[in-house]
């Protein structure tokens, strides 16, 4: 009774039924989470994701699509007789613009990517965003890079500000990255100035927490957080952020230092899957993130 | 004739689910909430077909669901399954005819079910406060859900049940 999606059983039958798929549950859950990342729920998982990849990708597609569509109903609304008689002359052109703007962006970023590379001397695949988390609870996105690329779970994966994240199930041709963002990501990480090591840990309203920081270390605004590389998780002296904001005083064991991310799921469309790096050029993207940070309050 | 009819809807419904779900949820959440089509579907159809509702469809719809997410595969199917369960049960006892207990029971079994799934990831590793998870997924997906879910009822009562529950419960 494959996929039967109406079942006129008798209530005993139906219950037996409900004990067998609960049953089902709890052993596949118990698996999973017995089981490594080698596992077989692991791999289904990962090949699952694989497949429905594409899919994603005409969904993001299709919201961008979506939010212009919501730009030109407003224009729209905004002085029909102004639009009709500029929309002919100015289609054409409108469009160009746009072209032109999307690619100086996409060349933006990708620069800001070289220039990663090049400071942190990266050795990394290069990759698109395609698609992101399609529940509530993980903060992960899919990238169009895979095994066939050389990626494998766990690696470190950045942005063009620095670390975003981790892979944690990779398929042929398309990776899922849990981000830093992530309440279940932990980076273990250290100052810059003081060398003194924690863990940064995503959260659900999307900020980043430096924990376990020793409680006579002095920590200031604008300090900056590396990945320690301990525990090798994340590759050692890459850019988390920077120290945004420090709650408690020195000798406070309950301080919460704040830590801004480098950058926001909305705003990720390429990345670097790193296979290995050497940290040599932390201070000048450090200073590109400060540079921008006040650029965006300005 | 008419209960494959039903199956067919039904199944074409899940499909349908499973599709919004990896294409156009993402795309739609609001402060970090990623709505769940899959369970406001499962709902939906509980509440619609009370009496004949199926197990099977919830439980693949939440294999699929764990499939495409970095969770436990088996959490979400254990959820839909007892959700769908419960929320028929329930609403076969209190139903009095209008869209107020469907949606109180959408609302309630949908925060159920949500918060379930957290505490899920709790004891699987997720280091947030109960509190944090409430705030910030429980409560703003379950209104998102519920949403969904008020949306997806009258669809359902129209091509799912068809001429089997002929009437809507009346807006009062």
């Amino acid at each position: 009774m494959a996929l039967n999606f109406k079942d006129n059983e008798s209530v005993p039958a139906g219950r037996v039924l409900l004990v067998v798929l609960l049953a089902i549950s709890l052993v596949l859950v118990t698996a999973y989470s017995r089981e490594d990342e080698s596992g077989l729920l692991h791999g289904i998982q990962s090949g699952v994701q694989d497949a429905v990849a594409p899919l994603k990708l005409v969904g993001a597609s299709a919201g961008a699509a979506a939010d212009d569509a919501g730009d030109a109903i407003a224009d729209l609304t905004a002085s029909p007789e102004t639009l009709n008689a500029l929309k002919e002359q100015n289609a054409a052109l409108i469009e160009m613009i746009a072209q032109s703007e999307e690619y100086r962006q996409e060349a933006e970023r990708l620069q800001a990517l070289l220039d990663l590379r090049d400071a942190y001397d990266i050795e990394g695949v290069a990759a698109r965003v395609i698609g992101r988390g399609t529940d509530a609870w993980n903060q992960t996105v899919t990238i169009d890079a895979g095994t066939d690329d050389g990626v494998e779970t766990g690696l470190t994966v950045t942005g063009a500000y620095g670390v975003i994240g981790q892979v944690i199930s990779a398929g042929p041709s398309s990776s899922t990255v849990r981000l830093i963002t992530d309440p279940q990501s932990g980076a273990a990480a250290m100052l810059q100035a003081t060398r003194a090591e924690g863990v940064v840990r995503g959260s659900l309203d999307g900020l980043l927490y430096l924990e376990n920081i020793e409680a006579d270390v002095q920590v200031a605004t604008g300090d900056v957080v590396l990945t320690s590389g301990l525990g090798g998780s994340y590759t050692r002296g890459l850019l988390i952020g920077l120290v945004v904001s420090v709650e408690g005083n020195v000798g406070d064991s309950t301080r919460r230092i704040v830590v801004s991310p480098n950058e926001t799921v909305e705003n990720l469309e390429e990345v670097i899957v790193v296979f290995s790096a050497k940290a040599k050029g932390v201070s000048s993207v450090s200073s590109q993130i400060e540079a921008t940070t006040e650029g965006g309050e300005e | 004739m008419g209960d494959s009819r039903e199956i067919f809807a039904t199944f074409i419904g899940a499909l349908v689910a499973v599709v919004l779900q990896v294409a156009v949820a993402p795309n739609i959440a609001l402060f970090g909430a990623v709505p769940n089509f899959m369970l406001a579907y499962c709902l939906v159809i509980a509440i619609a077909r009370p009496q004949s509702a199926g197990l099977v469809m919830p439980f693949a719809l939440g294999l699929v669901f764990d499939l495409l997410s970095a969770s436990p595969v088996g959490a979400m199917s254990f959820l839909l399954v007892l959700a769908s369960f419960a929320a028929s049960r329930i609403f076969s006892v209190v139903d009095n005819g209008t869209l107020f207990m469907p949606l109180s029971i959408l609302i309630v079994v949908t925060l159920a079910v949500e918060m379930a799934y957290g505490i899920f990831l709790l004891s699987s590793g997720l280091s947030v406060s109960p509190i944090e998870a409430f705030f910030y997924r429980g409560l703003p997906c379950t209104l998102y859900d519920a949403a969904l879910g008020l949306l997806m009822f009258p669809v359902a009562t129209r091509f799912i049940v068809g001429s089997q529950k002929p009437d809507m419960p009346p807006l009062r």
